[in-house]
């Protein structure tokens, strides 16, 4: 259970959006999409703002829409309705491509292409003028600098989604679109995976990160939005989602939950406690983890 | 423009590392050998009608079927490296990353089709100047109008291109693969009706072969280059040769350049509109 007396703060907006475009324009903005595959609706009208700067979480189970979703937002899927734009320009546009880095869900890079060669291939199609110096900073920051060279062919699973992350940021993205990014780090990786989110949070750039840890979007997302079966069940920062459950006690006898308490009761609790005989040893208030907010919502299948 | 310059740059690396490619060129190598070999225990025999070049028919056949193992390896490499430009790619998720970078769908397509053109053509340039070279060594024979059967030999293949990656956008890797070379050989099959239908003079069969030669635009550039191995020679020669050994030497004129790049040029078309609507 984690305690939100330590909630995360959600930063201010980075107002340093490209001059080109609408300044006030959202990094990503989904209004009502709606996508069906066949018979299948995999999207039904769903709403969702990521503001530059902002880390947004975006969970669900598997098959809710998560991938769709993010697919749509690079232009790779055409959506049946809605409208979806990125710094104000449609998802697909060459102008919006321009602004993404992507890492898609299930990739694979050219076996016979190296790290940096993967790296300068996309350092063409996305115009960068990074050069060596880019790429090896990339490299550097996803912890691959003695790999360069290596072939993607005869590297592990890990390694090729740390480059993955690397081509994301080809060309300084400003909004970055993560689907399971770290299904196949370590978790030293998973450490530097989040650090690196912290840091490209602070530089302002806008990130959607799809995942199934709840942990880990816990530890560095200011933003959450849950989706089940192509809806958005739950939305909202990550210390308004995580509701008040009460207030524990230790006492001799071991801790007692008082279920619905706030914070302002505690003190008058104490007291009645401690009148009461009992001698109290700790107090903590106590919110709903990420995790039960999660299950809260999420119906699971057949109900 | 640039976009279709690096995709084409990286596509052409593609197929340089590709091992098919690899194994083609030692197939090639072998077959080249082989044909210098059955060359050199060609007898030619005397005419026996004065004035007649008996000699050049036999080397124009020889010829002929050279042309034919070309025409088929260039298909084959063309396909090759086509059939997964789209789904294959994609279910790979090679395409993905590729496909979200700043540029249109369209500039990837010529980059890689481009490329693959660019790879087959060379490939058939090479085996083509060997076989005359190896034909007039040999033989004491080369074509005329080489150039011309050279350029038609890879048009052809070009034309097979642009349609295996249009089919590429629906079906996978190998089930394209398959799809591809059973349109090649409806083609062949085509020309041999052809064949048949001149020796037994039926116009139906005739007919059939010249609707097929419309669908199939590829086989009736093969069949035109075909004609300008024998192009120029003696009436007689040109009368009594009907170079195989699936279609028959024609001559396909203009009306073979134009009709295959109208087909090639809507088979693009239709590819870029599929691919455009296709989620990936
Ligand atoms: N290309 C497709 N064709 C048909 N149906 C599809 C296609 N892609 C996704 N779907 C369907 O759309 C729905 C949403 O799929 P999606 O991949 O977006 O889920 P997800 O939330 O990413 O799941 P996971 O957590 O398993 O990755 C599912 O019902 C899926 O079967
Ligand atoms: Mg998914």
């Amino acid at each position: 259970m984690g305690l939100y007396s330590l909630a995360v703060v959600a930063p201010p907006n980075d107002p340093t959006v490209g001059a080109s475009e609408h300044a006030s324009a959202p990094a990503l903005s989904v209004r009502g999409l709606v996508k069906r595959f066949g018979k299948t609706d995999a999207l039904g009208g769903v709403e969702l703002e990521v503001e530059p700067g902002q880390l947004v979480g975006l969970l669900g189970p598997n098959g809710a829409g998560k991938s769709t979703l993010t697919k749509i937002a690079c232009g790779l899927v055409r959506p049946s309705g809605g409208k979806v734009e990125i710094f104000g320009a449609r998802a697909g546009s060459r102008q919006a491509c321009r602004a993404i880095g992507y890492l898609a869900e299930l990739f694979r890079y050219p076996s016979w292409l190296s790290a940096d060669e993967v790296l300068k291939l996309h350092q063409r199609l996305a115009g960068s003028s990074g050069g060596a110096e880019e790429r090896r900073r990339l490299l550097e920051r996803v912890g691959l600098s003695a790999a360069a060279d290596k072939r993607v062919g005869a590297m592990s699973k890990g390694m090729q989604q740390r480059l993955g992350v690397a081509q994301a940021l080809v060309g300084t993205p400003r909004l970055l679109l993560l689907d399971e990014p770290t299904s196949a780090l370590d978790p030293g990786g998973r450490r530097d995976m989040r650090l690196l989110l912290e840091e490209l949070r602070s530089e302002g750039v806008a990130v959607l990160l799809n995942s199934h840890l709840l942990s880990e979007v816990e530890l560095v997302c200011d933003h959450v939005v849950i989706v089940d079966r192509g809806q958005v069940v739950e939305s909202g920062p990550l210390e308004d989602l995580a509701r008040p459950r009460g207030v524990e006690v230790e006492l001799e006898q071991g801790s007692r939950l008082y279920e619905g308490m706030s914070r302002d009761e505690v003190p008058a609790l104490v007291e009645r406690l401690v009148a009461e005989g009992e001698r109290v040893f700790g107090v903590s208030v106590r919110a709903a983890t990420l995790e039960e907010v999660y299950l809260d919502v999420v119906t699971e299948d057949g109900e | 423009m640039r976009s279709t310059w690096v995709v084409f740059n990286y596509a052409l690396r593609e197929s340089l590392r590709r091992r098919v490619f690899h194994a083609g060129l030692v197939l090639t190598v072998v077959f080249l050998s082989l044909y210098a070999l059955g060359c050199s225990f060609v007898h030619v025999p005397e005419s026996p009608f004065p004035g007649a070049k008996v000699d050049v028919s036999v080397a124009a056949t020889i010829l002929g079927l050279a042309v034919f193992a070309t025409y088929f390896f260039g298909v084959s490499l063309a396909i090759f490296l086509t059939i997964s430009t789209v789904r294959g790619d994609a279910e790979q998720g090679v395409l993905q990353s590729l496909i979200v970078r700043p540029l249109a769908r369209w500039q990837f397509l010529l980059g890689r089709l481009l490329a693959a053109v660019a790879v087959a053509v060379v490939y058939v340039a090479i085996v083509f100047t060997a076989s005359i070279a190896i034909t007039s060594a040999t033989l004491d024979w080369a074509p005329q109008h080489a150039l011309a059967a050279g350029l038609e030999i890879s048009a052809a293949i070009a034309v097979v291109a642009v349609v295996s990656m249009l089919s590429s956008v629906y079906l996978s890797g190998v089930a394209n693969g398959i799809g591809v070379f059973m349109l090649f050989g409806a083609g062949l099959f085509g020309g041999l009706l052809g064949e048949i239908g001149d020796a037994l003079n039926s116009p139906k069969l005739e007919h059939t072969a010249t609707v097929i030669r419309y669908l199939a635009p590829f086989e009736w550039l093969y069949q035109s280059s075909l004609g300008r191995l024998i192009q120029g020679e003696g009436g007689f020669t040109r009368a009594a040769l009907r170079l195989g050994p699936f279609g028959g030497s024609i001559n396909g004129g203009t009306a073979v350049w134009l009709w295959s790049a109208a087909y090639a040029l809507v088979m693009a078309a239709a590819t870029v509109l599929a691919f455009s609507r296709r989620d990936l």
